[in-house]
């Protein structure tokens, strides 16, 4: 189920709040861990076995740990079976696919392989669930003994599928007890509205212009700039816009969950874009990933290397195909690059705006990399912008011709100049708000006459 | 429950919100329940709404239920019976219309109040130069099955609206060249196999042309209009007469032809634009804004009168009829017309709205020589924007 749809807004929602608001309070995780259920298995039911295994494991892991002191050696063993259990899932629903086609390529050979699935979320709630077990085994946590509050930690249904990545440690006391009122409700609503704006009126705006694009078969040198800059303004309004429903939904519920964008267009280099972008999962990387891997505290050389690997492995994370693999390279190139020229962007004597234009001109071009199909089509965007595949015409997009590209330009201001959904929310004008509860009320009109366009990052 | 809570580590170092600002968003957060509980109430308290979009409740099977059907058809149903959906996107949509940024998958919004199905937009030439001799061994198949039966065929190509009126399309979606010539490559490939058959096209563009008022069809609606009906069933019967036909067809004294009558109705393109506009609407219902969209429906009844004198409908199957018509949508009034015209029955089993190209002909196969069925012409009617859709597809005429 996705936020933007009629099931959620008008039926699962109004029915979560009511039974919410009227079960005792010792049986709210209950019922949050029902609902979550029902969200998550709602077109697919088999899906949630995968997630009551990736629970199950990690519960018990949890407190096996637990009941070993520290220093023990069946500790270790517990976190490694922990960690393969989660990343095997992974494995196996997320790369199989890729390793088998990988391999028919190069043998020449037909496997008579079936793809497999990819559970929707299943990135997210395994490393939520692994989470937990590493921080148990560190110390930092300790293990629930009630198996529905951690269901209802890895399950919680407003950041299941997409994020913000919450971690045990920072959320556990709200899991057993939590404060709610009116205020928080309403807090909560704003930041939900605020998200579903950008969702339905931006992102979804913007998206059939880069749909367009990406599917010349010789894309030129406007066509693949519109493009790409349109895909950056889709992707960035899907995302942050779901984040911020998360996190509302979550205010409503008594959770506080970690911001995960901040204006990270703003950035004036590649390494600030990252500390912007995505803040719960370049976080979990670097604590769960970098960190473990030495970090900085072994040399440059091996500092370039981690930075390397963990941004590789980051490519990866969001999906199986060489060009996110590529994505992640070219990602952990640029921290490297910056890194060496003492921490600062290549571009750093440029003036403070062209600084953040040429940043968002780097990471953009990224982009090209992550929408890729496969390699060839690297190579065909490529083409189109480095200018190989001629000048091109003006992009037109198959449909909302006019309202796409008159969102065009105010979603680039908005992105550069406007401030960001966190802080519309500390200001909490009047008429700030009550001009995105009318642009709600546009958009949720615009959800129910539009075909549907799913979340971009539900595939990850 | 208190209005003091604080935000929250989530907005940082947040100041604490004055009193208005708490006040506000305890508004806010009642505001968007009660709107959020709007849908289930109003299914409680209203019947559902009777939308084109309408789709049936899902069937709850253990297989629909795993592959996820059943809830998106649940999803679907729900969503397109709910008076919310029918409000919101309705406003929506009319604000927009409007102001000229309507737009769906299904209408084009041309100038002038013309409307167009986006499908006869499309120009698909590669998949038409691939299936050229596929859809030749097609008629090929027509002829044969139908001289098997000693039945003549005569084939009616509509040619699509934006055929006849491409100068109503908007400014930024003119008409592809190629697509506007789609009926020339029906012609040549009728003329290739040698199948008989009229030229609507040529007649419709001389017809506008010498009568730029008497509109051939409806400019909301995909359909068309009385005078195009005529026009064609004019032409079948020239056809019919230049063939030596005509004693094939005997003349039924007792066809009445009545007064034309007009009433208004709801155009096909209009119920498509996601309007606040129930199926089966009464004429006087809906908005001023609505019943603009309206389009004067203008048509000629005929009856046939009974041995007792009396007038009634006549009969869609007429086994003793030499004449047969089998068709889409298009057919539907025609056929009428058809027997207006030529003053003799006219089968009409095989008029289909939504068997499209084919589903009507294999209907008359499948009843020739069955209670005395013995027709000796057949009318196939089919519409130019099928022939990008079913006749890149059909394979055999066989079911």
């Amino acid at each position: 189920m996705v936020f933007t749809s009629f099931a959620f807004l008008f039926l699962f929602l109004p029915l979560f709040l009511a039974g919410y608001s009227i079960v005792p309070a010792g049986l709210r995780n209950l019922w949050l861990l029902s609902a979550s259920v029902v969200f998550y298995g709602w077109e697919r039911p088999s899906w949630v076995l995968i997630m009551v295994a990736s629970t199950l494991v990690d519960y018990a892991v949890a407190r096996l740990m637990g009941a070993k002191e520290d220093g023990r050696p069946g500790r270790k063993l517990l976190l490694v079976t922990s960690i393969l259990a989660n990343m095997g899932l992974l494995a196996w629903f997320k790369y199989a696919n890729l390793l088998v086609h990988t391999a028919e390529t190069w043998s020449g050979a037909d496997l008579a392989w079936h793809d497999i699935a990819l559970p929707v979320g299943i990135s997210f709630y395994t490393f939520q669930s692994m989470s937990y077990t590493i921080d148990v085994y560190r110390g930092d946590v300790k293990p629930t003994r009630s198996l529905v509050d951690f269901a209802c930690y890895v399950s919680m249904f407003p950041q299941l599928v997409a994020g913000p990545i919450v971690r045990y440690r920072d959320v556990h006391d709200q899991v057993v007890r939590r404060s709610h009122s009116v205020g928080l409700l309403g807090a909560g609503a704003s930041c939900f509205m605020i998200g579903f704006v950008k969702k339905v009126l931006v992102a979804d705006v913007m998206a059939p212009l880069a749909t367009a694009g990406f599917a010349l078969p010789q894309p030129g040198l406007v066509e693949s700039w519109t493009a790409l800059v349109a895909y950056s303004l889709q992707i960035y309004f899907d995302f942050s816009g779901y984040s911020d429903m998360a996190i509302g939904l979550g205010l409503m519920l008594g959770f506080r969950f970690p911001c995960n964008f901040d204006s990270p267009y703003k950035s004036q280099s590649v390494t600030e874009v990252w500390r912007r972008w995505h803040i719960s999962l370049s976080t979990w990387l670097r604590d769960y990933l970098y960190i473990p891997l030495g970090g900085n505290r072994h040399g440059e050389a091996r500092t370039y290397f981690n930075l390397a690997t963990t941004m590789l492995l980051g490519g990866l994370w969001h999906g199986a195909n060489w060009p996110f693999v590529l994505w992640g390279a070219y990602q952990g190139l640029w921290l490297c690059l910056e890194r060496m020229n003492g921490r600062k962007p290549l571009h750093a004597r440029l003036p403070m705006p062209l600084r953040v234009l040429a940043t968002y001109l780097v990471f953009t071009f990224g982009w090209s990399l992550f929408v890729a199909r496969d390699l060839s089509h690297v190579q065909t965007l490529w083409r189109g912008l480095f200018g190989l595949s001629g000048l091109g015409e003006t992009l037109v997009s198959p449909k909302h011709d006019t309202i796409t590209y008159a969102m065009f330009p105010l979603a680039i201001a908005i992105v550069f100049f406007a401030p960001n959904s966190a802080a519309l929310m500390r200001s909490y004008r009047p008429l700030v708000i009550t001009g995105f509860v009318l642009l709600f009320v546009v958009a949720v009109a615009q959800m129910l006459a539009a075909s549907h366009i799913p979340f971009l990052y539900f595939r990850f | 429950m208190t209005t003091q809570e604080p935000i929250g580590e989530w907005f940082g170092a947040v100041p604490e919100w004055r009193r208005g600002q708490r006040i506000l968003a305890a508004a806010t957060g009642i505001l968007f329940v009660a709107f959020c509980a709007l849908a289930p109430l109003l299914w409680l308290v209203a019947r559902p709404t009777r939308m084109i979009s309408n789709a049936p409740p899902p069937r709850w099977e253990w297989s629909a239920i795993q592959d996820g059907s059943a809830m998106r058809a649940l999803e679907t149903h729900a969503k397109e019976t709910s008076w919310v959906t029918f409000h919101m996107r309705g406003v929506l949509n009319e604000a927009l219309f409007r102001i000229g940024l309507l737009e769906n998958d299904q209408v084009t919004i041309g100038r002038d109040g013309w409307l167009y199905f986006a499908e006869t937009l499309l120009w698909k030439p590669m998949e038409l130069a691939a299936t050229r001799e596929k859809r030749r061994a097609v008629l090929r198949q027509a002829m044969e099955a139908t001289a098997a039966n000693d039945v003549r065929l005569l084939v009616v190509p509509v040619p699509d609206r934006v055929t006849i009126h491409p100068e109503h399309l908007p400014p930024l979606r003119p008409a592809d060249p190629g697509r506007l010539g789609l009926y020339d490559e029906i012609l040549a490939d009728l003329s290739a196999v040698g199948v008989p058959h009229v030229d609507v096209r040529s007649a419709f563009l001389a017809h506008k042309a010498a009568h730029p008022d008497d509109e051939l069809y409806f400019r909301r609606d995909t359909h068309w209009s009385l005078s195009g009906q005529l026009l064609t069933a004019d032409l079948v019967k020239n056809e019919i007469a230049k063939r030596g036909w005509a004693p094939l067809v005997p003349a039924c004294p007792d066809i009445v032809v009545e007064q034309t009558m007009r009433r208004p109705m709801v155009p096909g393109l209009v119920a498509m634009l996601g309007l606040r506009l129930e199926v089966d609407v009464p004429d006087d219902r809906g908005s001023a804004f609505l019943r603009g969209l309206f389009e004067d429906w203008t048509w000629r009844p005929i009856g046939i009168r009974d041995p007792s004198g009396r007038v009634g409908p006549i009969p869609m199957e007429q086994d003793d009829a030499k004449v047969a018509l089998c068709g889409t949508s298009f057919s539907e009034s025609f056929g009428l017309q058809l027997i207006g015209t030529l003053g003799a029955r006219v089968d009409r089993r095989g008029v289909s709205s939504t068997g499209r190209s084919f589903g009507g002909f294999r209907a008359v196969l499948r009843s020739l020589g069955k209670n005395g069925f013995t027709p000796r012409i057949l009318v196939w009617e089919f519409v130019q924007r099928e022939y990008q859709a079913d006749w890149l597809e059909v394979g055999s005429l066989r079911d």
